[in-house]
């Protein structure tokens, strides 16, 4: 190869390398501050193609330009009336000041920092200025959730808008959760009342069962007992109509009827087992004396 | 210390400076690639050491065979000298000498092989492992290495240089290692750039460079065991060491082979005259470079042709600008310049994704029961009664706007979570337990549905949610029991009023039957107090009529005629009374009979 070529070659690849160092991509997701031996120089914030010194001189700074999200640990706080709550935010923030951003927070890592410290600190004082009851309850309109949130965005944004360059768009609570101790009485009084639920039910049962088990009862018994006088009032009848039957007809000889009637009920009442001490001057026996009955006289 | 030593003494140092400083950067810059020339370049600097110390030894022992009179010649031509012209003693230790020294040699390289192959072996590892690499500040990390390159490349020009004035070859062969090591650094450099302009090369420029460092371990061993079955030839280590790079081997001897015989074959081909063979080469030379640029420069453009699959959308940027923002590059086949002028982003957009909230899926397939543990771990949401609730929901969704989902959010699925989180939070605070689990589901979605959407259109996140779905929603694990408990009562609630119910049924039916019955009854006594009146009275009649006829007999037959039915079976007693003496007829009925004896008795 001759020597033409190989400076040539040599030219081009030093291009090629320099063109790294001076040209740099300004991306439609970041801004750019072009710093010169550390001074910021210029902030870019339309994407395209631009040149600057090369890298020792004036260096790039990138910074993201779209919404970002931060998610807090999960906290203890108080409410006013003196109610513990664990509550877990997301914060969506972006830079608004790049410079501002640059010469405060330097870049995202420490910017997520700082803000979990201005959020956690205003969530603990918003939340100290309600009642359990706005966070958490099934009247109308006690509810004031969204309010809180609000409020912790407004008062967040005013302490990082101007000396921090983040605009902090929204905070919102992504999880409410109570302490521990606290979750052991919540599940005792869910179970109690579902207990009491059971019992309710179970007792109720009971009771209807027992309302139709005595009314089956009554039932019952009004069927028998009016049964029973119905049998009674046809038996009476029956009694009625003999006992007239028998009266006329006895009526006609009452000496005789008496005199059948009590034979026969002789006959009935007296039996095997009947002992009787017989008078021998009684009718029956009259005729053994010889002396007194003769037959005949 | 002779000059070589000197020489090979210094290269070592600097090598290492530059080892140490290859190593800093690799931790720097977090590249593999960095890191596999610094342990290779780290694995040179011990080769040189085992080099010094041969020289240093091989010194030695000429001094010492000088001293016991020998030749080097004839040292080196045969083993049988030692028989000769060594005394016995001296003979000894020089061969334990030689043993031992070879036996270290030997050692070392062996050792240095080993090792070579442990490394190249974890670099690999650590290339094909999944994890991705980042690798920061790229531009400022490929000016240093470019530096090293060049200081690798002086240190060889010198060790060449100054191998080459005092005929040393293992001088020589360092030199040509350090060269290798500058090929490394330069392949790391370019790794590095593509890295800045979004090429990610640099696994393949790690196993480039682990393939080099595990061929070299493999040369070492081979050396190392042939000297080992060859003791007596001790030059193999040293020799060894000059040849030991095949890359160098290639560029420097069979290279120029192949290309000679290239340059034939075409000529004959082409039928060129073969008496100026030189201009011909010429020609062809510039053939070969012309073709193998446009070669090259047609893959770099060709490169920018790409396809979008029917479920894939892009957005093309040029120079960080995107072309078009409100048209996304629709599926097909498309070209943009090649990086870096243009980016192309592309999207899944049209398949529907899906996101779970609530819950962390475990793998195996669960019976989802209220009582059983279905997933990995449930988040409890607070209800408005302050009781909790486990609900877990999967969302479906797709990419509606590309640019905004692209460039309006660092993550708009994560902040997704989070929104959909904060309405389920927002939204269940204020409700009752019940209703939520029971009634009002649909309701549910919806409202949640619709507020969700109107939230990711606020913060332009470019997702359009397709549906919104309720996997379960029940108490937690831990009281679901309770809450079973309470369908079991209402089970028993029921049961209870069954079993009335059984019993009312049974007892009625009966009792109007008994009714019914005694109805009947009654009836059959009345037809039978009838009957038996009118055929009494009848008897009765018929009796009176011939009784009259005969009033007297017929009176005394009848008391007769009972009599006789009544008394035979009967106890009897009969008293004859004294005169005047006036005694009752006496029935006992039922009565103990001895008892009645005594009575009568005592009467008597």
């Amino acid at each position: 190869m001759k020597t033409g070529n190989k400076f040539l070659i040599i030219m081009l690849v030093v291009i090629v390398g320099l063109s790294f160092l001076i040209f740099y991509k300004v991306d439609e997701r970041e801004h750019v501050i072009i710093t010169q031996f550390g001074q910021p120089v210029k902030t870019i914030t339309d994407p395209g193609l631009y040149y600057k010194w090369p890298d020792p001189v004036q260096t790039v700074n990138r910074f993201e330009k779209r919404l970002m999200l931060y998610k807090t640990r999960l906290i203890e706080y108080l409410t006013q009336d003196k109610k513990n709550i664990i509550v877990q935010c997301f914060v969506c923030w972006r830079i608004d000041n790049s410079l501002g951003f640059f010469q405060a927070v330097g870049n995202n890592i420490s910017a997520t920092k700082k803000i979990d410290d201005i959020v956690c600190a205003q969530l603990g004082s918003i939340l100290g200025n309600y009642e359990m009851a706005s966070i958490i309850s099934i009247e109308k309109d006690s509810v004031k959730i969204k309010e809180i949130e609000k409020a912790i965005t407004e008062n967040s944004n005013k302490k990082t808008i101007d000396s921090y360059g983040i605009k902090i768009k929204e905070i919102g609570i992504c999880r409410l959760a109570l302490p521990q101790d606290n979750v052991e009485s919540v599940y005792k009084r869910m179970k109690s009342e579902r207990e009491s639920i059971a019992n309710k039910y179970r007792a109720e049962g009971r009771e209807k069962a027992d309302i139709i088990r005595s009314e089956a009862n009554k039932i019952q018994s009004d069927i028998l007992s009016e049964a029973y006088k119905d049998a009674e009032i046809i038996k009476g009848e029956g009694d009625a109509a003999a006992t007239k039957i028998y009266a006329e007809a006895f009526e006609k000889d009452s000496a005789f009827y008496k005199f059948i009637r009590t034979l026969e009920s002789y006959k009935r009442i007296i039996d095997d087992k009947t002992t009787v001490v017989l008078s021998s001057k009684s009718d029956l026996f009259k005729y053994l004396n010889k002396k007194t009955n003769k037959v005949g006289k | 210390m002779t000059k070589e030593e000197i020489t090979a003494l210094i290269s070592s140092f600097i090598n290492l400076i530059l080892s140490v400083a290859k190593f800093i950067l690799a931790a720097y810059s977090g590249s593999i690639a960095l890191l596999a020339q610094a342990w290779a370049s780290i694995f040179d600097i011990l080769s040189s050491f085992v080099l010094f110390g041969a020289l240093r030894m091989d010194r030695a022992e000429v001094s010492l065979r000088k001293n016991s009179v020998n030749s080097q010649e004839n040292y080196r031509d045969t083993g049988s000298i030692f028989k000769d012209e060594i005394p016995p003693q001296k003979r000894k230790s020089l061969a334990a000498r030689h043993l031992f020294i070879s036996r270290l040699e030997e050692k070392v390289a062996v050792g240095i092989g080993l090792s070579l192959i442990f490394i190249s072996y974890k670099i690999f590892m650590k290339i094909i492992h999944p994890s991705s690499i980042v690798i920061k500040n790229p531009l400022s990390a490929a000016f240093v290495m470019s530096l090293l390159a060049l200081g690798s490349y002086l240190l060889s020009k010198f060790e060449v240089y100054v191998g080459e004035k005092s005929k040393s070859p293992g001088l020589i062969a360092d030199g040509y290692h350090s060269k290798v090591d500058m090929f490394g650094s330069i392949l790391v450099v370019v790794a590095l750039l593509s890295e800045h302009l979004g090429f990610h090369i640099d696994r393949i420029a790690a196993v480039v460079i682990c393939g080099i460092i595990f061929i070299h371990a493999l040369h070492v061993l081979t050396t190392a065991l042939k000297a080992y079955l060859h003791p007596q030839e001790k030059s193999y280590l040293r020799n060894a060491q000059q040849h030991e790079d095949m890359l160098v081997v290639f560029i420097k001897e069979k290279l120029p082979l192949l290309m000679d015989r290239l340059y034939r074959a075409l000529s004959e081909k082409l039928h060129l005259n073969s008496e100026n063979y030189n201009q011909n080469k010429k020609i062809l030379n510039r053939v070969i470079v012309i073709t193998v640029l446009i070669i090259v420069v047609g893959i770099y453009f060709s490169s920018g042709i790409y396809m979008l699959k029917p479920n894939e959308k892009a957005i093309v940027e040029r120079f960080g600008k995107p072309l078009s923002i409100t048209k996304p590059v629709l599926p097909g086949l498309h070209y943009a310049f090649p990086l870096p002028i243009d980016r192309i982003n592309r999207v899944d957009t049209e398949r529907i994704r899906r996101i779970s909230i609530g819950y962390k899926a475990s793998k195996d397939y669960q019976l989802i029961l209220w009582t059983n543990v279905h997933y990995k771990e449930e988040l409890p949401f607070l209800t408005g009664e302050n009781s909790f609730l486990d609900l877990t929901m999967n969302v479906h969704y797709r990419i509606k706007n590309i640019y905004n989902f692209l460039y309006k959010n660092s993550s708009p699925e994560d902040l997704m979570i989070q929104l959909a989180n904060t309405i389920l939070t927002n939204t269940l605070s204020r409700r009752a337990f019940f209703p939520t689990i029971t009634v009002n589901r649909e309701k549910l979605e919806e409202d949640i549905l619709e507020t969700l959407g109107r939230k990711l259109d606020e913060f332009k996140t470019g997702i359009w949610i397709e549906g919104i779905h309720f996997r379960d929603i029940h108490p937690p694990t831990d009281i679901a029991p309770a809450f079973e408990d309470v369908v079991s009562a209402q089970e028993d609630y029921e049961t209870y009023i069954h079993k009335a119910k059984g019993y009312e049924n049974k007892v009625i039916p009966h009792a109007r039957s008994v009714k019914v019955k005694m109805k009947n009854e009654a009836i059959a006594y009345k037809n039978d107090m009838l009957a038996k009146s009118k055929g009494e009275s009848r008897r009765f009649l018929n009796q009176q009529a011939a009784y009259r006829k005969n009033p007297d007999i017929t009176e005394t037959r009848l008391y007769i005629e009972g009599m006789e039915e009544i008394l035979p079976d009967v106890q009897k007693f009969i008293i004859c009374p004294k005169e005047g003496e006036k005694i009752q007829d006496i029935w006992f009925f039922q009565g103990n009979q001895a008892e009645i004896s005594t009575i009568i008795r005592e009467e008597k």
